[in-house]
């Protein structure tokens, strides 16, 4: 429910309707002390159900105060968040002195506990994964089109209202039933986390109700262990329900982090591989020149340690460019050719079209050839006349077939 | 030959009235510019038309029925400022909304219908993109993207807001080839449009609004001097150059 709740652009929504459940939950006991009940299930049940009423007058609320009296919706939040907690706050000193034990229990609420579980949470949780799943399953198209773009849903005549109400429905129980495990205060994030996760990874909202999902069930779980071996280790009593959010936030970030096309994980290698490529180029061309060289010889060159370029040699070994003795192979001279050719296009480029002097030509040529195409190298060839000879007068290797 | 026919559509934001008692009769069959100055209601008064803003009375009538939300007859492009661009969707996915049928909304996506969207997508230039995330198109290929939609819903009458703004020469192109495919085809379209220069070059009929309408009818009939400062105010020698242009059209 996150997923809608976040591509709707309504990230506080979780906010809201959490808070608005605290006062829900006192109420319900309220409820459960005037019909004299008191076994366990019952209170758990009354709970829930208190909840539950008040979070969805708390998102009816502040879609009326956002329509009706256009108030900017930002305030209307905050007014509506604020305004819950705070009867909440007053509601719980009344229940403090009806029933301690019982007010000891809610208060477990705002923060959260998830070792109080029993079966029958187990349950709820499982019927309303069920259900919700169901849902989106069913109506993904009409949920699609009204997150999307709500004027073409409402030409479509999809019934908007009774869709809205279900998602509000759906994310009210959702976010009860999270109460229990993160509380009040955290379970915002913990609504939304997965689905920042999610939105990083992929590009389709139908991907993002699983991957969420996924996300969700995983921080749950190792929020969890970490919380219960993390205790155990520094001998405190971590407590789960911030554990689990934090391991949530986490998968948001990194998966930000390793997002695949704007990720920085993804561009931070793209730069290493361009690093890796350009030494190599640089490599091919000593050894082009030289002829022959040592191991030493083509450190001093490059500046690099001993251990990276060996591993550069290694894998230009591998790619059967030099041999044994660190000489150039057939395939590795026609490559270093072509480079050598490059370099000097663009000498030539920059010295006859941009009037550069030949002394600076050299080390604007030096960056430019590892990043020309193929497709640049054949216009350069063109404009240029197919030329012999760069401006040091140095011959320009002649192009050989295709590698 | 059936006809539109607007009766009496009111149509008030708040207490502030956006568009005041417009009555009029269209053809069926015309390419139709919605023009007027900048609040003059333009955009308002289409999408009272197609439903997507309740008038506060009034209705209007597509062959004698009321045209309202949920016509299959109708299809209507959005201003591109009015979508979240940032929306997880792909392309395809935006073309194939407009397949989506009412009744049956699960049903799967045939084989058929898919090589009907490539097609259409094929014929606005968009078929390599498909795959992409809608941010990460340009802005004319983003508008092209929801005509495909609408091209798509396979209506008898069109409704584009702004179509030609903020778009490339390509794009431009584009849209002016569809629009005479239309015709053609005897559909009936609505163009809500700014620019009195070029109206005469894509349209033959006319609303002229400034909250009232000023003016209806063929272009050559409605774009005179007297109407287009009823609508615009005093500034004639802007107003020479359209009426100009569309002399000659």
């Amino acid at each position: 429910m996150g997923v809608i709740a976040f591509v709707q652009r309504q990230s506080l929504m979780g906010e809201v309707l959490s808070h608005a459940a605290y006062p829900g939950m006192i109420v319900g006991l309220f409820a459960l002390f005037s019909l004299g009940l008191m076994e366990e299930d019952a209170l758990v049940i009354f709970i829930f159900l208190g909840a539950f009423l008040f979070s969805l007058l708390g998102g009816y609320v502040l879609n009326m105060i956002e329509v009706k009296f256009k108030m900017n919706k930002d305030a209307a939040l905050c007014l509506v968040l604020s305004s819950f907690l705070g009867i909440g706050a007053v509601l719980s000193s009344r229940m403090q002195i009806l029933s301690p034990r019982a007010m000891k229990q809610i208060s477990t609420f705002l923060c959260g506990q998830a070792a109080i579980m029993t079966d029958l949470h187990v349950y709820l949780y499982f019927s309303l994964a069920l259900l919700i799943s169901l849902f989106i399953l069913l109506f993904f198209r009409q949920i699609r089109a009204i997150c999307f773009d709500r004027d073409f849903a409402k030409l479509k005549g999809y019934s908007l209202v009774w869709i809205h109400r279900s998602i509000l429905i759906l994310i009210s129980l959702a976010v009860i039933v999270g109460l229990q495990g993160v509380g009040v205060v955290l379970m915002a994030g913990m609504l939304i986390a997965p689905a920042i996760a999610a939105r990083f990874l992929t590009n389709r909202l139908a991907l993002m109700f699983p991957i969420a999902a996924i996300v969700g069930a995983l921080s749950g779980f190792l929020g969890n262990v970490f919380s219960i071996y993390l205790s155990d280790y520094y001998n405190l009593a971590l407590p789960t329900g911030p554990m689990i959010l934090i391991t949530a936030a986490l998968f948001a970030f990194i998966s930000s982090l390793s997002a695949p096309k704007q990720g920085l994980i993804v561009r931070f290698s793209r730069l290493m591989a361009f690093r890796f490529r350009s030494l190599r180029e640089n490599i091919l061309k000593f050894l082009w020149r030289k002829k022959k060289a040592t191991f030493s010889e083509i450190q001093s060159a490059h500046h690099i340690s001993w251990l990276f370029l060996w591993s550069i040699l290694q894998f230009m070994k591998w790619r059967k460019q030099i041999d044994g003795s660190y000489a150039l192979t057939p395939k590795g001279r026609q490559r270093a050719e072509y480079i050598v050719r490059l370099h000097r296009l663009c000498e030539l480029y920059l010295h006859s079209y941009l009037g550069m002097s030949g002394e600076k030509v050299h080390l604007e040529a030096e960056e430019m050839e590892h990043v020309i195409t193929p497709e640049i190298e054949e216009e350069l060839t063109m404009l240029l006349d197919n030329p012999e000879k760069d401006p040091h007068n140095q011959p320009i290797p002649k192009k050989r077939g295709k590698e | 030959m059936g006809k539109i026919v607007i009766e009496d559509l009111k149509v008030c934001y708040d207490t502030r009235s956006a568009l005041w008692d417009i009555c009029v009769e269209i053809p069926l069959g015309k390419t139709i510019a919605v023009v007027g100055p900048n609040g003059a209601g333009k955009s308002t008064l289409i999408k009272a038309m197609v439903g997507i803003v309740k008038p506060l009375t009034g209705q209007v009538l597509y062959e004698g029925k009321p045209l309202m939300g949920g016509h299959a007859k109708i299809a209507y492009v959005p201003q591109r400022s009015g979508i979240d661009w940032d929306f997880p969707i792909t392309v395809l996915e935006v073309a194939l909304m407009g397949l989506y049928s009412k009744k049956y909304f699960w049903k799967p996506i045939s084989k058929i219908d898919k090589q009907k969207a490539m097609h259409v997508l094929e014929r606005l230039g968009l078929e390599k993109f498909i795959h992409r995330q809608i941010s990460e198109l340009s802005g004319g290929q983003q508008q092209r993207l929801f005509i495909a939609r609408a091209l798509l819903q396979d209506a008898e009458c069109y409704f584009f807001d702004e179509p030609f703004s903020g778009i490339d020469l390509t794009t431009e192109k584009i849209i002016a080839q569809i629009f005479k495919e239309l015709k053609n085809q005897g559909k009936t379209i609505f163009v809500v449009h700014h620019d009195l220069n070029t109206a005469g070059e894509y349209f033959d009929w006319c609303l002229l609004l400034n909250r009232h309408l000023i003016a209806h009818g063929s272009l050559q009939d409605v774009f005179n001097l007297q109407n287009l400062e009823r609508a615009y105010g005093k500034s004639p020698q802007i107003f020479d150059e359209a009426i100009r242009r569309v002399l000659s059209h």
